[in-house]
């Protein structure tokens, strides 16, 4: 049965990755923090990036460890593959795997962008906005949120 | 007293100081500024050269305008000159500056000197070193005692020369000893030892050994305790500079007394910013955990019920008895026969309902994963509300900081424009060395009494060494009789000892005495003063010691210079009844009394006891007054004593300032008038 014990990172977000780990500057407490937040994001963008070249991988466990960290690949998996049922399965947590990878690759360019679009706010400011955003919004595909609609009709874009 | 030329005063003017059996005073009225301090200086600087600390400029001698009138390369002299009866003899002192001007700016110089004695026969004959004359005369030492300022008079008595560890006044006993020409007392109990010891040398220890150990122990003693005495001294002097420090630091602190509410206000505000500030951080960081922790589930609205709805569809869809393996489905299927004999034909309704669940079995182990992941999604959104509320709360806490960090450093911004031209650094530079020197003062106090306890020591064995010497058995006839004659010299130490301890015992109880009595004429509480054995003034109340007021200190103050004059009246008088020469402390002289401001600022009652108690305490004073110290009653007691009576007429160059007026016996006598210069003038006031 193949298992993965890790999951890798981005090269090209390394510097990235730095900058949001920070031990002065940075949100996040850990790699896998950022990394989680990232994914969650891509998901929430809708967009998935595969890559190749990998920095050192993380340990799984790192992220099992945490709240919601355990059932994190799954409800990503679930989602992604809403006809395919399966993806559960044991043997199929190395897609799982894929899927969290490429949501944090794109979670993390779209950072990179917010970072250069919003230079004069730091990153505290970028990240909570996102948060509060998550919070107060409805995602994409709810379509039973007047106020999603509302918004949608009068064209503002958020 | 006769003016040259000498700082306020222009010109020559001439101050008739003579008095009359009950006529003792002298009363010259001024306005503040018009020159009273100097006037009081006049007297002190004829005498010994030099200024008390209250005068501004000392180095400005010669009055402005006739120093500016003079040309470069000429030649200028300003002078004070007193001429005065002592002991039958007239004497005339002349204390005088002349200097080449040079510079546009006066410069500090030495007055010279010039005394000259007229003696009976109306011979004049110039004294070669006038100050030893004057000395003996009138110490220096004592100078404060006769020529002195009211205001300052409490501080005579108030400890500022009171030094711990010894316990005694040091300027009144200076006074006494000045007084008693108790030096050469003091000289010879210095000096007896020595003759000892040259006596002790002549034995040396062939002829007796044990003579010689004791004596020469007796030298190293001595050696010894010179060390530790003048160590004492140094110290001495090492308090009193330390203490000079820590006072003049308290001076100078007092200065920023008025800003120190300020400045602890700021204190307390920048500490109150950094603790504002520290909230901010913390709340910054507890953001950030949030932010970091909890952040991505903000992000996962409508996973959860994405994966809620694709889990409930699972479970609608039919499913096999838990248990059947998907084999067993497979293998009927392949074989299209039930294991129960029945034929399961393909495109049968029974081959197609088993084909479904052949669907469904595979995902037997995928299912639980499926409910175990949707039961977790349940609490998601109650999560994400949480979420919301801990940042909103901590948005607001952290806005409150910052509102607060804010307020509060406009509110310093403000203390520190009303702090402008205060130095903080300077005053905690000054606080800090404070302490500094508080410390180094109290370390030599211990050294102090440290060493003045080695010298106790060292006494004692002294005693005892010398008992020894005196009872060991001479073992020659030369030895025995230098130790005779040593015993001798140290019985005539011990007699002079005793009468240092006498004399000065009998001073103190004269002066305690006539304290009482002068202060007794004056004062209207029932206190009693007492110069206790460490000559230092005390005030008694049937309760004990009481707290002084500055009037009360001033009046004590006073007491004390009229029984120091009187004192010094007596001894003289009785040494010259005795036929005494040699000692020449003021023989029978009349000590006159020179004061400024007599009232410092007591009140009014106070004022009428002291203007009747001044003429009384002693035989020629000279008192120096503003106008708002002579009215009424006081103006009444002082006036029927007065022989003379003077105006310090102030001249002002500016006119714009008011011409003033005094009243003196009914009559108005110009105080303040306009004139072409500054300068101060002395009128008399026809009686």
């Amino acid at each position: 049965m193949a298992y993965t014990d890790r999951f890798r990172r981005p090269k090209e977000h390394e510097e990235l990755l730095g900058k949001l780990t920070d031990r002065k500057t940075g949100t996040f407490a850990t790699m896998v923090e950022a990394m989680m937040f990232a994914a969650l994001l891509g998901r929430r963008r809708g967009e998935r990036k595969p890559f190749e070249h990998a920095d050192e991988p993380i340990r799984l466990a790192l992220m099992e460890s945490r709240d919601y960290g355990e059932v994190l690949l799954d409800m990503l998996g679930a989602v992604e593959c809403p006809d395919d049922p399966k993806i559960l399965s044991a043997d199929r947590q190395p897609d799982r795997v894929l899927i969290f990878e490429e949501y944090a690759n794109a979670g993390l360019s779209h950072l990179q962008t917010l970072m250069h679009r919003q230079s004069d706010q730091d990153l505290d400011t970028i990240i909570s906005n996102l948060v509060l955003e998550g919070l107060k919004t409805p995602p994409l595909e709810d379509e039973n949120d007047d106020v999603g609609d509302i918004l949608a009709s009068a064209d503002l874009n958020w | 007293m006769t003016l040259k030329n000498f700082r306020a005063f222009y010109g020559e003017q001439v101050l008739d100081l003579s008095v009359e059996e009950g006529k003792p005073a002298v009363l010259i009225f001024g306005n503040n500024g018009a020159g009273k301090t100097t006037l009081l200086n006049a007297f002190a600087w004829a005498l010994y050269g030099t200024f008390s600390d209250d005068v501004e400029q000392q180095h400005r001698i010669i009055h402005d305008k006739v120093w500016a009138d003079t040309a470069f390369e000429e030649d200028v002299t300003a002078s004070v000159r007193l001429d005065f009866e002592h002991d039958g003899t007239r004497f005339s002192v002349v204390r005088h500056v002349t200097v080449i001007k040079e510079k546009a700016e006066q410069e500090p110089v030495e007055p010279a000197l010039t005394v000259t004695e007229i003696g009976t026969d109306g011979e004049a004959q110039s004294i070669l070193n006038g100050q030893d004359r004057i000395e003996k005369i009138l110490p220096k030492g004592l100078r404060q005692f006769f020529f002195f300022n009211g205001e300052r008079m409490e501080k005579m008595f108030s400890g500022d020369v009171k030094r711990e560890g010894e316990g005694k006044n040091q300027e009144v006993q200076e006074a006494i000893k000045t007084l008693l020409d108790l030096e050469s007392i003091e000289r010879a109990l210095e000096d007896l030892p020595k003759v000892s010891r040259k006596l002790a040398s002549e034995i040396d220890s062939k002829e007796d050994s044990r003579l010689k150990q004791l004596s020469d122990h007796m030298d190293q003693l001595a050696t010894r305790q010179k060390e530790e005495v003048a160590e004492m001294l140094r110290l001495s002097g090492e308090i009193s500079a330390f203490q000079k420090e820590v006072q003049s630091i308290d001076r100078a602190l007092l200065q920023n007394r008025e800003a120190e509410p300020l400045q602890k206000k700021r204190d307390s505000l920048t500490r109150r910013i950094k603790a504002a500030h520290d909230r901010h951080m913390e709340f910054k960081s507890r953001k950030r955990e949030l932010l970091s922790r909890h952040g991505f589930l903000a992000l996962t609205g409508g996973i959860d019920t994405k994966v809620i709805e694709l889990a409930d569809e699972m479970r609608e869809r039919r499913q096999l008895p838990a248990g059947i393996q998907r084999s067993f489905i497979e293998d009927i299927l392949e074989a299209q026969l039930c294991m129960c004999g029945r034929e399961v034909r393909k495109g049968t309704q029974e081959y197609e309902e088993l084909d479904k669940r052949k669907y469904n079995a595979g995902l037997e182990d995928v299912q639980e994963n499926w409910m175990r992941v949707s039961g977790k999604m349940k609490n998601l959104e109650e999560r994400r509300q949480e979420i919301l509320e801990q940042l909103t709360l901590n948005a607001s806490d952290i806005q409150k900081a910052d509102a607060e960090i804010s307020e509060l450093e406009a509110e310093r911004s403000d203390v520190d424009r009303q702090l402008e031209g205060v130095n903080i650094q300077d005053v905690q530079r000054l606080i800090e060395r404070r302490k500094n020197y508080a410390s180094k003062e109290t370390d030599a106090r211990v050294a102090h009494k440290e060493a003045e306890n080695r010298v106790t020591s060292i006494k004692q064995e002294e005693e005892a060494t010398g008992r020894q010497y005196r009872n060991a058995e001479g073992k020659s006839e030369k030895a025995r009789k230098i130790q005779k004659q040593v015993e001798l010299v140290e019985n005539v130490r011990a007699a002079l000892r005793e009468i240092l301890e006498i004399k000065t015992e009998e001073v103190r109880d004269q002066l305690d005495k006539k304290v009482k009595d002068v202060f007794s004429r004056i004062f209207i509480k029932s206190y009693v003063p007492e110069l206790n054995d460490d000559f230092e003034l005390e005030l008694h109340t049937a309760s004990g010691v009481a707290i002084r007021s500055t009037g009360e200190n001033q009046i004590l103050g006073l007491s004390f210079v009229g029984a120091v004059s009187e004192v010094a009246r007596n001894i003289s008088a009785r040494k010259k009844n005795r036929g005494e020469a040699s000692i020449e402390t003021g023989n029978g002289g009349v000590y006159p009394v020179v004061m400024d401001a007599p009232f410092g600022n007591l009140d009014l009652t106070y004022q009428e006891e002291i203007s009747k108690a001044l003429p009384a305490l002693t035989s020629q004073i000279i008192t120096l007054l503003s106008q708002s110290q002579a009215r009424g009653k006081v103006l009444e007691n002082l006036q029927q004593a007065a022989n003379q009576m003077y105006v310090l007429r102030s001249f002002t160059s500016n006119h714009s300032a008011g011409e003033e007026t005094i009243v003196i016996n009914n009559r108005e006598v110009p105080y303040v008038s306009h004139g072409d210069f500054e300068h101060t003038v002395l009128e008399r006031v026809i009686l």
